[in-house]
């Protein structure tokens, strides 16, 4: 919830945290079942407007990541970023928390809620972002 | 449709200038390739110029200081396609007859933006999670590592390759050899990234007259733009392949139908090598190798000046620089320059049909934002 310490990004708060795990809230084309995140009321596939609300899975595959060391100061460099691709197709981009010593290329990251940079105004911004994951 | 001819070129040095205003670095680039061209302010009907960070009215505020002002001036903003999409719009002013001779400026003057990587659209939501350009190309070079059985010293090679061609370019920002050591050894950007994996920040300018006439007397030889090509990413919600360069390819295709060439015939190249990574992918999509064999066309020496397929005589992005939208044009000048017989100790001998290629991206679905093809023949 937002105090004087922390704000949200994306500022709707587009996740759902569960015992069994995060999962992001995006939109479902019912014209052509693509997905996308976040929500939108166009289809960037097929051009139609039919979106309906989708939750994503809990976890997907680490398809590439990075170490940033020459980034923007909010960020707090060096941070790990990687695109991770989840079950129902979507890529997501976001910070990983796991260093990556412990990371391999298509392994499992879940979901995770944290702090990904520091707002203008001295807040933390809170988002979705990665770690290893869990058993499979 | 009537066909294009470049008549003049010219450019700045590029390299770290911010005591010059951008306006100057302009007129510059503008005067040299008028001059060359041999048309002074009557001759020009139109003018396109390039830039992403020039500001607003870029071209007319260098035009009308070189006083050449009423006319039609186009300033177009296409990410790292800003200056080779100008050269594109020239072209269809003279196709159409609308125009017998335009002016195309590629321009931008990056030390004003404060060092550091670019910065890019705030709203995005990739952006807003950390995602610069070193990244983006740190995650491509991991990925193609992965599938290709690459490594960091393959990425090396080719900006010892870049430093070797750079020091016969005047115009080059980093013209000092290296080893293969010394780029590993550079400071980390974003791994695998190094610092000397990727194009310094720095100013520049580059102009070309481009006309329906063929050349600027019977003493130069007529280059003739056989191709002018632009095409926009994929914009994808789900995967894409990042060690494939879907958007280079299809953009090429389309370029070579055009100029009725293929890639064997492609004499010398300038592509857009931003990052390490991005020339050995583009060797691939452009068709200059099988795909999955540019590692090994670096290390047979197939694209050094001297070799097969010579790419990036010039230095490339890595070295002579990337003020960004002066890059298309940039690439333009140094393909006229080889096409000539010009280009001295960087001289591709008997060179006769030139590609360029320039792609940029920096928005989250697209894998790159946009691409220009241009085939030049002499």
């Amino acid at each position: 919830m937002q105090n004087e310490t922390t704000e949200f990004y994306p500022a709707s708060k587009p996740w759902v945290e569960s015992q069994a795990g995060v999962r992001l809230a995006g939109g479902k084309c019912s014209e052509c079942a693509a997905v996308c995140f976040p929500m939108a009321t166009i289809c960037a596939t097929c051009g139609g407007d039919a979106m309906q609300e989708h939750l994503t899975g809990t976890f997907g595959n680490l398809y590439s990541y990075t170490v940033v060391h020459t980034g923007p100061r909010q960020f707090n460099p060096p941070y790990a970023v990687g695109y991770v691709d989840m079950e129902d197709g979507l890529r997501l981009f976001g910070q990983i928390e796991t260093p990556v010593s412990e990371l391999s290329l298509d392994a499992r990251l879940d979901l995770a809620i944290g702090e990904v940079s520091k707002g203008a105004n001295g807040l933390a911004v809170v988002s979705y972002k990665f770690r290893k994951g869990g058993a499979q | 449709m009537i066909d294009s001819y470049i008549t003049g070129v010219g450019m700045t040095r590029f390299g770290k200038m911010a005591d010059r205003t951008v306006e100057d670095l302009g007129r510059e680039a503008v005067r040299l390739a008028m001059k060359e061209a041999g048309v002074d302010r009557k001759d020009v009907d139109e003018v396109f110029c390039g830039s992403v960070f020039g500001g607003v009215l870029i071209g007319q505020r260098i035009m009308g200081s070189l006083g050449m002002s009423g006319l039609p001036v186009t300033n177009i903003e296409n990410g790292c396609s800003s200056g080779s999409t100008a050269l594109r719009d020239a072209c269809a002013a003279i196709a159409t007859g609308r125009a017998e001779t335009a002016v195309v400026i590629g321009i931008d003057q990056l030390t004003r933006l404060g060092g550091g990587a670019l910065p890019l659209e705030k709203t995005d939501i990739e952006v807003n999670h950390g995602m610069v350009m070193p990244a983006l190309y740190a995650m491509r070079a991991r990925r193609y590592m992965h599938e290709r059985g690459a490594t960091p010293k393959d990425l090396a090679q080719v900006s010892v390759k870049a430093r070797a061609a750079a020091a016969h370019n005047p115009y080059a920002q980093i013209r000092k050899s290296t080893t293969t050591e010394e780029v590993l050894a550079s400071r980390m950007v974003s791994d695998p990234l190094t610092l000397f994996m990727c194009c310094p920040t720095g100013d520049g300018a580059a102009a070309v007259v481009v006309s329906r006439k063929k050349n600027a007397n019977s003493s130069t030889k007529p280059i003739r733009i056989a191709s002018s090509t632009l095409q926009s990413g994929t914009y994808k919600t789900g995967f894409r392949d990042l060690s494939n360069s879907e958007l280079t390819l299809r953009t090429s295709r389309i370029a070579y139908e055009e100029a009725g060439i293929g890639p064997k015939d492609v004499d010398v190249a300038e592509v857009h090598d931003a990052f390490a990574i991005a020339e050995l992918m583009y060797y691939e999509a452009l068709g200059f190798c099988e795909p999955g064999e540019g590692v090994a066309m670096l290390a047979r020496g197939d694209s050094s000046i001297g070799g097969k397929k010579p790419v990036n005589p010039s230095g490339g992005l890595l070295c002579r620089g990337h003020p960004v939208g002066a890059t298309g044009i940039a690439q333009i000048c140094e393909l006229v320059w080889q096409l000539r017989g010009e280009a001295g100790g960087r001289q591709v001998q008997g060179a006769k049909v030139g590609l360029s290629q320039c792609t940029g991206g920096g928005v989250s679905g697209f894998d790159h934002g946009a691409c220009t093809v241009n085939i030049l023949v002499a």
